[in-house]
């Protein structure tokens, strides 16, 4: 039975999640590698505290840089299956997990842009009708700020991304990303001067390349 | 340079907390960030969507988590944490355990890593023989009805996370894969029929049947049109519209699945949820030399139950002399996938969840 790797596994009719929980019902507040621990351990209140906590702002976070809503959820729902076989095989975060769901959600949104390239839908004139209304002027200045968005490195526009609209300090950017902090502050510059050398191509017409 | 890197980020810092005249030289250098202000309202994902997405985390997390337990605890023995915590004693005990265990592993393990290795493997991999003979051969070994339903249901969740895998990696799903899933749904569905009191084993099915729809339906929102995906689908539909039918008319059902006592029932008879065209449960160019399908056990139970649930497509009996194990070249498989991670590696080395893309 020792070799017998596959003859002892449960069969139970209905293998309920919760069935083993260290602290995480003891009416305390889970730091983040006790609410990591608890969803090693399949906890579904840990899972779900883990999505509801997540999930909203990772589909924000893909919505910005694509665009598109249905793939925004789609990015929510493989970050999530990819958390999941991260943990199963042992693997996964052992903290600052919204970084670490940041960084999985990135990925699938630049290997979709790599497929797609993004910046085509922009060179489509047609795409933005010249005679707009007010709302749909409002999506011209959106489609530019996010044309203007992929004209960075992959690393600036994570950093502005990151830090510009997710709130996210130099250090949760560094963890994010791997890197030290002084190199996310040079990213930062450079993103900012690359921003403006877009923009006034942007306003003398040259057109990108 | 250093010193206008920091003058910056604080500026940053200043405009982030609201402050949006700094009355410093560096406004001019913080104009970009201005261009990116109507990125800056995004919409919410509205609460159907996310309590959709939530069940669906946590129907996988109950399979990706639940379902492999031997590896994790496998791997969590073999650690060489626990191990040297386990065994802190002397230097000469340390030697002569390992040599030991060195022994075991070289006279037992061999089978043992094999079968370990065959868990995570897929279609086309050298392993996936194994790995169903391992199945086929547990199935047969299960003599209690509910055990054998429980069993056929994992598989047949195996089977679906297989085609989900290989559908993201963009490989073909090969039709085995297809009539295993099947083959097990509908021996689910008849070990449930012979039980006296079915209806909580047809509720396990009833239940696995809608998770799994759920997991394809994400996946066939990721790779659209995949023929293999839609079949599937409409096989868990098929086992869905039986258990519903066992649950409100278990005579009916009973009828249905074991052919007792009536004659087939007619197509036209079929519960509503059936598709009007009835999926070929077999593939239409089957093999020469078929993989069993079947576990040994299953001849006895099998005939009377696949007629009556694909009336014209599917053969009346299986030979019982099949080979056991699927072929490891199956048709229409990529080789060379790697088999433990359940995902395609799609980014880079190193990073969370794999490949490609990162700075």
């Amino acid at each position: 039975l020792l070799f017998n790797v596959f003859a002892d596994t449960p069969i139970s009719p209905k293998p309920y999640l919760s069935s083993q929980i260290p602290v995480y019902y003891m009416n305390m507040l889970p730091s983040e590698a006790e609410l990591l621990q608890c969803a090693r351990q399949a906890n579904e209140q840990a899972l779900g505290e883990i999505y509801d906590a997540y999930s909203s702002r990772l589909y924000g976070y893909a919505y910005r840089l694509s665009g598109d809503d249905a793939f925004a959820k789609d990015v929510v729902s493989e970050t999530f299956y990819r958390f999941l076989v991260a943990l199963r095989d042992g693997g996964g975060p052992r903290e600052h997990l919204l970084a670490y769901l940041y960084r999985v959600a990135y990925h699938l949104v630049v290997d979709n842009a790599r497929r797609q390239p993004y910046a085509n839908l922009f060179l489509d004139e047609s795409f933005i009708a010249t005679d707009a209304n007010p709302s749909e002027r409002g999506d011209e200045r959106e489609t530019q700020a996010r044309e203007a968005l992929w004209e960075l490195t992959s690393e600036q526009r994570q950093v502005i991304v990151l830090k510009y609209f997710e709130g996210f300090s130099n250090e949760d950017v560094a963890i994010a990303m791997g890197k030290p902090i002084g190199s996310i502050k040079s990213l930062q510059s450079r993103a900012l001067a690359a921003l403006r050398r877009v923009m006034s191509q942007v306003s003398e017409g040259v057109p990108n390349d | 340079m250093t010193d206008l890197t920091d003058r910056l980020d604080e500026a940053i810092a200043h405009r982030l907390a609201g402050h949006l005249q700094l009355g410093d030289n560096l406004d001019p250098l913080l104009t970009g960030l201005d261009q990116l202000e109507a990125l800056r309202d995004v919409p919410r994902l509205d609460i159907k969507a996310a309590a959709q997405g939530k069940q669906v985390f946590l129907t996988q997390a109950r399979q990706i988590l639940l379902t492999t337990p031997d590896r994790r605890q496998w791997w969590r023995l073999i650690s060489f944490q626990n191990f040297k915590e386990a065994f802190a004693m002397s230097r000469l005990s340390r030697v002569m355990i390992a040599a030991l265990l060195v022994i075991v592993i070289i006279v037992f393990g061999g089978g043992g890593a094999v079968a370990f290795a065959a868990q995570t493997s897929l279609p086309a991999e050298p392993f996936y023989g194994i790995k169903l003979a391992i199945e086929d051969a547990r199935l047969s070994n299960t003599s209690d009805p509910s055990a054998a339903i429980l069993l056929s249901e994992e598989y047949a969740a195996r089977r679906i996370d297989e085609m989900v895998r290989l559908a993201a990696t963009q490989h073909s799903i090969p039709p085995e894969l297809l009539t295993r899933l099947d083959s097990h749904l509908t021996q689910a569905l008849s070990s449930a029929a012979g039980l006296d009191t079915p209806q909580a084993s047809l509720e396990q099915i009833l239940q696995m049947a809608e998770t799994q729809s759920m997991i394809l339906t994400q996946a066939r929102s990721m790779t659209p049109n995949d023929p293999s995906l839609e079949k599937a689908a409409q096989y868990l539909e098929i086992a869905r519209g039986l258990a519903q039918m066992g649950l409100s008319d278990p005579i009916q059902f009973r009828e249905q699945m074991l052919g007792q006592n009536v004659s087939p029932m007619p197509p036209s008879a079929l519960p509503t949820v059936f598709p009007s065209s009835m999926p070929s449960m077999m593939p239409s160019a089957m093999p020469t030399i078929m993989p069993t399908m079947m576990p040994s056990a299953m001849p006895s139970m099998m005939p009377s139950v696949i007629p009556s649930m694909m009336p014209s497509a599917m053969p009346t009996m299986m030979p019982s002399a099949m080979p056991t194990m699927m072929p490891t070249g199956m048709p229409g498989g990529g080789g060379g996938m790697g088999g433990s991670g359940g995902m395609p590696t799609m980014m880079p080395t190193g990073m969370p969840g794999g490949g490609g893309g990162m700075p």
